[in-house]
């Protein structure tokens, strides 16, 4: 699988060797093999992401948060504070996971720049993910008074995609997909791909300085 | 350690327009078809090996109990479940794909084999999505599962986490792998494959006639046109590696009291294991059927049951929906958002399915409702059903009634006085397609729990089904059970396809619970769906109210409640 990468190599390798440094190892076999690691992602053997700038026309559809609360999305995106979203579902194996890790650690990413940011989390498998489903998902990935977990209806979370141009049909047919905006007269942000947290990071930065 | 696994090499494939999951699914498929693999016990590995393994493989759980720890994709620290191996490789081994992520298979045979391409052309490497590597040896795959070297020596996909494990974890689990998946289930040989679906005491003979009329036409269709594809097998521009068994279907029929069904059910399979059972009718708890089920490890799809079993962990029994449970979640559903603040009085018998219809509703409706709001009376139904009995019952003065019971106690209820008639709610599941005349009259107010969509849509959305039943020649005497039967055999027809000749049961109910949602013959339900273990395909119902019971005219009293 080779999508277009537009992160600069030099960053890559930058955030390999750090990630790998960090992570506590208990094995013995990883460390020695980190050098071999970061050597093989250097040659570009790594998921990268797209990032492109898009207007969007957001569906005013009535959601349900994890809570039980209705939430009307329009509203909810009206907000003046910086927005980023992306979709999920919680039973998905391969995607899901690596996306809401992500998510949990944007803030700690951003420090004190986290402050206004607003994470939003739709599922795209609304009549599995209950609202308490949703708040037991939120809770294995620390859930945050600043980060929403979404459901409703089939339709509307269908309409939702569409308008994001994220439907693909099937929910085991998505792709990552993490969308930013600084506020609401601006466009998104659209980065299809797997971004680490510290890559959101930067490009959240990137919004905050015109 | 080494395992006798002896593969044959990979017949001569040739390309032309073909998908990337196709051609996936194919090489898989011809891998474990020539792989003979011997259990990995006779090869001196241990039990707690394996059982160690296991546990990583499934529950991303290490040698002292904790979850493991790895990197994934972007660099991300991940642990536990979410690195489980079959979060993504699924339990059977076989991979999986989401959106263009193509999951590998790490089946034993696989990893055993070398993986060569007789593909030269760049654009035929694009689409499989694979490259040339040697065999994988335990060092390799170590290396592999640690570092994300594959055994060529070649980066594997980001997305593939990076593990910390201990030597005493990777041994393990390398051994788990080898041994993963190595030999078809039960139930296939080279000729056939069997099904087998299990009917209950108690299920009415036209019920059952329903449901076997339909899965025989197309077991028979099956058998037709799997003589032809034989003829076809090597034709075309590719190797068709198709399954092309002849379906068998075998009726396992249950006599007596519960508690010998289970010697019943070892009975038949002793005498045919079969690969998985489909469809089944039932009349009271499905437990002990589900738990044949779970513990052979035998897939069992869609039984048409009022009370499946709910809890527990479940990896091998689908169901349709959580029937009367479901119901009694969505009609609570709907009575707290109508704001019903009279007395709700449920009638119900203490078998199974009535106990846990009221335990749920009872439970259910009390979320949510303020504590000083009326409760829910409950009238348990003891003996015959009399017209002593419904004077109590109307004599109580219920605002609204929920009636959890079959159409035999209904028949015998008298129809409230019309000036003061409640509102009453009755089971789709426990009525079994029959509106009992006693209460379903002018004058009285009966609504269902109802599991389908209403005409003009629900006409169009069933047409295919009833055309192909009308070319059967087979007259609609109970649409739902012949509707969510022909549904069923579509599944399964169509996910026997999928595995081609890699058959294993782990497998199928991962490709159920892939293609469930996209199946082109409807189900009586206008909304399924699974997902990686998910067990119910429909979520929701609605409720409705009957306006002519004899042109079963119905009137929409809510849209589609998922509670």
């Amino acid at each position: 699988m080779n999508i277009r990468v537009l992160t600069s190599l030099t960053r890559v390798l930058a955030v390999h060797c750090v990630a790998i440094g960090a992570l506590t190892l208990s094995g013995a076999g990883l460390a020695h093999d980190a050098k071999e690691h970061a050597a093989h992602m250097a040659k570009g053997a790594t998921a990268g992401y797209q990032r492109s700038e898009r207007t969007y026309s957001i569906p005013d559809v009535a959601l349900i948060d994890g809570d039980g609360r209705t939430v009307r999305l329009r509203e909810l995106l009206a907000t003046q504070d910086p927005v980023m979203m992306n979709f999920i579902f919680t039973t998905c194996g391969a995607i899901c996971p690596v996306m809401s890790k992500v998510f949990s650690e944007v803030p700690a990413s951003l420090g004190a720049q986290a402050g206004r940011l607003r994470m939003i989390s739709i599922s795209i498998d609304p009549e599995n993910d209950t609202p308490a489903k949703l708040r037991s998902y939120a809770k294995t990935y620390g859930s945050s008074a600043r980060w929403t977990f979404l459901t409703g209806r089939v339709e509307d979370i269908k309409a939702i995609q569409l308008a994001f141009d994220s439907y693909r049909g099937d929910k085991m047919n998505h792709e990552p997909l993490t969308l930013l905006r600084p506020a609401p007269d601006k466009p998104w942000v659209r980065i299809d791909g797997f971004a680490s947290s510290d890559a959101l990071a930067r490009e959240y930065r990137k919004l905050a300085q015109p | 350690m080494t395992l006798p696994v002896r593969v044959a090499p990979l017949p001569a494939l040739r390309f032309s327009i073909l998908l990337l999951a196709a051609l996936g699914c194919q090489l898989i498929a011809s891998h474990v078809a020539r792989a003979q693999a011997t259990p990995a016990a006779d090869a001196g590995v241990d039990a707690a090996q394996l059982a160690l393994g296991q546990r990583i493989y499934r529950e991303g759980i290490g040698a002292s109990g904790q979850p493991l720890k790895a990197l994934g994709a972007a660099q991300t620290a991940l642990g536990g479940r979410d690195v489980a191996c079959a979060t993504c490789h699924r339990r059977s081994g076989y991979g999986t794909s989401e959106g263009k992520f193509v999951i590998r298979p790490i089946i034993g045979p696989a990893l055993r084999q070398e993986q060569t391409l007789n593909v030269r052309t760049v654009r035929g490497k694009a689409r499989l999505g694979v490259s040339p590597r040697p065999p994988y040896s335990e060092a390799s795959l170590a290396r592999a599962i640690r570092t994300g070297i594959d055994a060529a020596g070649k980066p594997l996909d980001p997305a593939m986490p990076r593990y910390a494990l201990s030597d005493v974890e990777m041994k393990s689990l390398a051994a788990y792998l080898f041994s993963l998946s190595a030999q078809p289930s039960p139930g296939v040989d080279d000729q056939d494959i069997h099904f087998a679906t299990v009917i209950q005491p108690g299920v009415t003979p036209g019920r059952g006639r329903a449901m076997l009329d339909v899965m025989q036409a197309f077991v028979k269709d099956k058998g037709g046109s799997a003589r032809q594809e034989e003829q076809r097998r090597d034709a075309g521009n590719m190797r068709m590696a198709r399954s092309f068994r002849k379906w068998v279907l075998h009726v396992w029929e249950l006599s007596g009291p519960s508690e010998t069904w289970e010697a019943q059910l070892e009975a038949y399979y002793s005498q045919q294991p079969v690969f998985a059972l489909i469809g089944g009718l039932g009349a009271s708890s499905w437990r002990p059927i589900h738990e044949f089920s779970e513990r052979l490890e035998i897939p069992s799809v869609f039984p048409l049951v009022d009370l499946p079993v709910i809890s527990g962990s479940n990896n091998y029994n689908l169901y349709l929906s959580k029937g009367v449970v479901l119901e009694a979640e969505v009609l609570a559903k709907f009575l707290r958002e109508q704001g019903e603040s009279g007395k709700i009085l449920q009638v119900y018998r203490r078998d199974d399915a009535g106990a846990a219809a009221a335990a749920t509703f009872r439970t259910a409706l009390a979320t949510g409702r303020a504590p000083e709001g009326p409760a829910v009376e409950d009238q348990v139904l003891e003996g015959t059903s009399n017209v002593a009995f419904w004077r109590k019952v109307y004599g109580a003065n219920p605002g609204a009634l929920v009636l959890w019971l079959g159409a035999g106690d209904l028949d015998g209820a008298q129809a409230p006085d019309s000036t003061a008639a409640p509102a009453m709610y009755l089971s789709s599941n426990l009525l079994a397609g029959r509106l009992p005349a006693a209460i379903v009259k002018a004058g009285t107010n009966v609504r269902l729990v109802y599991p389908s969509d209403l005409p003009p849509k629900r006409d169009t959305r069933l047409l295919r089904d009833k055309l192909w039943l009308h070319n059967k020649g087979i007259p609609i005497t109970d649409e739902t059970v012949q509707i969510n039967t022909l549904f069923t055999m579509t599944v399964v027809s169509d996910v026997v396809g999928h595995i081609m000749d890699s058959f294993s049961r782990d497998l199928f109910v991962e490709r159920i619970e892939h293609v469930v949602g996209q199946t082109p013959m409807a189900s009586i339900y206008p909304s399924v769906s699974l997902g990686p273990g998910q067990r119910f395909a429909a979520k929701g119902s609605s409720i409705v109210q009957v306006l002519d019971a004899d042109k079963k005219q119905l009137k929409a009293l809510s849209g589609w409640i998922v509670p």
